[in-house]
């Protein structure tokens, strides 16, 4: 399950709530002090770039004419957000296109950020809420029409590469549709769709797109997923895999339930505050004919009951807002998972309104401080998935069944001999999971998927597989994220009795998207069979670490952002490099000096300096300055002469008496003054001098290309 | 005189339309404004004293089914114009209040050659003000008690307790709702172009107008369609809000009768 980080940019600095009577539409704006809204900004990226860091996925939506959102351009704000993170999946859920008058131009939106996040985007498409009916003045009815009518433009839009086409629609109207540029992504971003009821579901599974529910509970969400696998299983459509289907709650993690349940409250504001009256909510034609007579009935369905008077109880129980401590969260999120048939992203909304309204400064805030602990904790809640083995006893225990029943047909490919064509020491397994090699056409994408099970792609990969000696730490590939299960022995080995504590097994695994490799090594199990299920056989051994092991690495790795210490079986550490490194002998060996925002790390090849990482929040290398020495003289550096051609005597003299070349100095070739036989009237080549003596190792800096270039105040 | 009541189903260019047609003599065509039509509505009853009338529902109010190929108040007034070509009705009198005095209007505009007369009751469909200038207050926006205080003189007699209505009353309630939306949200009940053409209404036109009418002022809006009418005559009705026909039927219908025996004379 991924894990998406979605944050409305409320305002919420407003009056009380009885001095308005609507906080959408027509809350006049002097409300707003651009100032702080200023502020604000900085800060909600901010969080989005920690959750980032946190492994989660960012999500992004816009609403117009409204305090609770201030996006009301969904691709602003994603635009930034493409350049201000790396790795995370941008999904802007998502652009209302029954409300916007030109589908061209959202096309062209959603293209140049596909292209600028490198291929990161992932588009959402929605009808909009009732409210923003007003702020497009776009009439409610006959949404449905336009809204697919907008769609078929985009796509055609984005899919067309051989220049303009038509389109005399009935609500569109272009004669030259070309847009440049085109999505990075081929043949188009993953597309989402939202559905609150399941009129519309069956026309999104139809499609095979992402289906999304927003706060619809148990039975809402049952039934719009419901009906999205009906309707392909009507048609004779694939199995939708589990990442086609989305939830999204208020959640909020603590360390122990109450915190978690006070944080819940927060978010809660989210809920209390959006007071819009009816005609706001019911534009006509907006909602079916039918539910509006219910309405006027005075017939409110539950799940409305508890927007009108939202409390924390009834919402947590109806799976509205997921909260508590880690534990207690991953079981309500399984619950509903269970209860609706599974779901493949839990849609995170986790700054819908946190602030707190007490503090008189909470605006350029502590709270920021804190942010990062409350998003940790989000973390843990959404690693809690994967975290099986340990304290939880017989719900671990089901759990585990669970997975193991998913990753089982995937295992079981993998032990045919003829598919593995001779590499069967080297047997690479994969398990992509990016939901857009799910789509609609997995095999006019990549012929070598195949759809196992739900949320299961079993991709076998015999020359894919990565050799620890290939030092897959740090690589970048472009090619999709896997699991890789190694084995150096034959499987059977790992069925000790009484177990070994020994490396047999280790799992790389690139964590999806996120652009590094997490390795796991896994101890081969110390053998304890629960009573009454025995395992049958090692391979539930190793699934079980496979299953339990990447969460937790990931959220470690993704918290460092690098690989803080070296690995012992892959890299040496740099303790170790220091430790065999014999500088007495080797007299000339230059320490590089380390910089600030460095670790200690082996970096052999220097090729990779500081990793390619660019400093994450200020966007640039970090810089490395030349050694500057107080007071000195810039001197034209020249060649060696002098009076009475006393300098190559000297040169002469000082090879030798073959001094010691040692210079320990960060910077040499600017630094000029400690040679042993710098003298005072001499203009001196050290290098001349010292590359005569014994070859030096070139500066890194390029300073060797022209021993007598000018220099300038070192 | 005895009338006869007879609700039917009229296919016009393949559109369905529930019509509702009472008594005999003259065609009258009563076209409803986004109150819709109320069939047990007295006005209907008077009004088929003096002939034959013709009310449809238009597409998506009442019971009449939604027209894909109809989404404008354009296509109402090609349909009713179609309508009484099918009919072959000759020398009608043609009525519309608010929404539907607009898509008389329209149809004037277009054709006058099967009309004797026209009536527009409070209507709608011309831009006055300036752009910032909004003519009639945006009922998708107000809260729906000030929709019906700004539309009837007398609000209590238009609010109605949904307990007590049937599901199909309720349903024709949120169609009639629903298909204002449709014809109406923009341009918001008018159509830019349609002043610049009434001057081509040739027939003899009648404006009336509720004095309480606090929705669009006869002071102001009606003045102005009067002005753009040629012979236009602009009337008041006493103790009527926006919908003359339901607050002061008699004296509604009584206006028409004087207004045909004008005509007839």
């Amino acid at each position: 399950m991924r894990a998406w980080f979605f944050s409305e940019n409320a305002y919420h600095l407003l009056p009380d709530k009885s001095e308005y009577d609507s906080i959408r539409v027509k809350l006049p704006n002097r409300y707003y002090d651009p100032k702080i809204g200023a502020d604000l900004y900085h800060r909600f990226i901010d969080e989005w770039q920690i959750a980032e860091d946190l492994g989660l996925e960012i999500m992004v939506n816009e609403h117009h004419q409204t305090a609770t959102n201030l996006n009301p351009s969904a691709a602003v704000v994603m635009g930034a957000l493409a350049r201000d993170t790396r790795k995370a999946r941008l999904l802007i859920l998502g652009n209302p296109i029954a409300n916007r008058r030109e589908p061209v131009r959202v096309a062209e939106e959603m293209a140049m950020v596909d292209v600028y996040s490198r291929g990161r985007l992932e588009c959402g498409f929605v009808r909009g809420v009732p409210y923003e009916i007003s702020a497009g003045n776009h009439r409610p009815t006959r949404m449905q029409e336009r809204f697919w009518e907008a769609h078929d433009l985009i796509v055609k839009a984005w899919i067309s590469h051989d220049g303009p086409f038509n389109w005399e629609g009935k609500y569109f109207h272009h004669r030259q549709v070309n847009i440049w540029p085109r999505p990075f992504q081929e043949p188009h971003p993953p597309i989402w769709i939202t559905a609150l009821s399941p009129s519309n579901a069956g026309d999104v599974g139809e499609r095979g797109y992402v289906v999304a529910c927003f706060l619809t509970g148990f039975e809402g969400t049952q039934a719009v997923f419901g009906a999205y696998r009906a309707r392909r299983a009507e048609l004779k459509l694939s199995t939708p895999p589990l990442d086609r289907f989305a939830y999204a709650a208020l959640v909020y993690v603590g360390e122990t339930d109450e915190e978690g349940y006070a944080g819940a409250k927060k978010l809660m504001w989210y809920l209390e505050s959006n007071k819009v009256p009816p005609q706001f909510t019911s534009p006509p034609g907006y909602h079916p004919t039918a539910s509006t007579v219910n309405t006027m009935k005075g017939a409110v369905p539950g799940i409305f009951k508890m927007f009108q008077n939202p409390a924390l109880g009834p919402l947590m129980e109806n799976g509205l807002v997921f909260a508590g401590n880690p534990d207690s969260v991953y079981r309500q999120i399984m619950k509903m998972y269970d209860h609706v048939g599974g779901f493949g992203h839990l849609l995170i909304m986790g700054q819908a309104g946190f602030l707190d309204h007490d503090a008189a400064d909470h605006v350029v805030d502590a709270r920021l401080l804190d942010q990062p602990r409350d998003l940790v904790a989000h973390a843990r809640g959404r690693a809690g998935q994967d975290r099986l083995v340990g304290e939880r006893g017989v719900e671990a225990h089901a759990v585990l069944d669970r997975r193991v029943a998913v990753i089982r047909p995937e295992l079981d490919e993998a032990r045919r001999p003829a598919r593995v064509r001779g590499a069967r020491d080297r047997l690479g397994l994969g398990v992509g999971v990016r939901d857009h090699d799910l789509a609609v056409d997995p095999d006019a994408r990549r012929r070598d998927v195949r759809v196992e099970a739900p949320g299961i792609v079993a991709v076998l990969r015999p020359r894919g597989a990565i050799r620890l000696d290939e030092r897959a730490i740090g690589r970048r590939r472009a090619e999709p994220d896997h699991v890789h299960a190694l084995r150096r022995r034959p499987l059977h080995a790992l069925d000790v009795a009484g177990g070994v504590a020994e490396r047999r097994v280790r799992l790389l695994e690139r964590r999806q998207l996120h652009g590094h490799v997490v390795v796991a090594v896994v101890l081969a199990p110390v053998r304890q069979p629960r009573a009454g299920h025995p395992r049958q056989d090692h391979r539930e051994c190793l699934l079980e670490h496979r299953a339990g092991a990447p969460g937790v690495e990931a959220v470690i790795a993704d918290l460092v952002g690098r690989h803080a210490a070296a690995h012992a079986e892959l890299e040496p550490s740099a303790a170790q490099m220091v430790e065999h490194a014999d500088l007495a002998d080797q007299a000339e060996r230059r320490v590089e000096g380390q910089q600030i925002d460095e670790r200690p790390q082996a970096d052999p090849s220097r090729a990779l300096r500081h990793r390619g990482q660019e400093h994450r929040r200020r966007r640039r290398h970090a810089e490395r300055r030349g050694v500057m020495l107080g007071q000195v003289v810039g001197e034209e550096a020249g060649r060696i002469r002098g009076l009475e051609q006393l300098e190559p005597l000297l040169v002469e003299l000082a090879e030798r008496r073959r001094l010691p070349p040692i210079d320990p100095v960060e910077q040499p070739e600017r630094d000029l003054c400690h040679e042993p036989l710098q003298g005072r009237h001499c203009r001196t080549d050290r290098r001349s001098i010292s590359g005569r003596s014994r070859p030096r190792p070139a500066p890194r800096h390029g300073g060797g290309s022209s021993p007598c270039r000018r220099r300038s105040t070192a | 005189m005895a009338s006869t009541t007879h609700q039917a189903w009229l296919t016009v260019n393949n559109v369905r339309l529930e019509v509702l047609g009472r008594g005999q003599g003259p065609p009258i065509v009563w076209l409803h404004g986004e109150d819709g039509l109320d069939p047990s509505a007295p006005f209907l009853e008077m009004l088929a004293a003096h002939g034959q009338v013709l009310a449809p529902s238009h597409p998506g109010f009442g019971h009449s089914p939604d027209a894909s190929s109809v989404d404008t108040v354009d296509d109402l007034a090609y349909l009713y114009l179609d309508l009484l070509a099918e009919g072959n009705l000759r020398d009608a009198v043609l009525i519309g209040s608010s929404l539907g005095g607009w898509i008389a209007a329209e149809m004037a505009v277009r054709s006058t050659e099967r009309l004797r007369g026209l009536v527009l009751v409070a209507p709608l469909g011309i831009k006055i003000g300036d752009r910032e200038s909004r003519d009639i207050p945006d009922i998708f926006a107000l809260p729906p008690a000030e929709v019906l205080r700004l539309q009837y003189r007398d609000p209590e007699r238009a609010t109605f307790d949904p307990s007590k209505l049937s599901d199909d009353q309720l349903t024709v309630i949120a169609r009639n709702r629903e298909a204002t939306a449709l014809y109406a949200w923009e341009p918001y009940f008018h159509n830019p172009k349609l002043r610049q053409r009434l001057h081509r209404i040739k027939v003899p036109t009648l404006l009336l107008w509720g004095v309480d009418d606090r929705f669009v002022s006869a002071a102001n809006y009606g003045a102005a369609y009067r002005d753009s009418i040629p012979g236009a005559r602009l009337e008041t009705i006493d103790r009527a809000g926006h919908f003359p026909h339901l607050e002061q039927p008699e004296a509604l219908v009584e206006r028409v009768r004087a207004f045909l025996g004008d005509r007839r004379a």
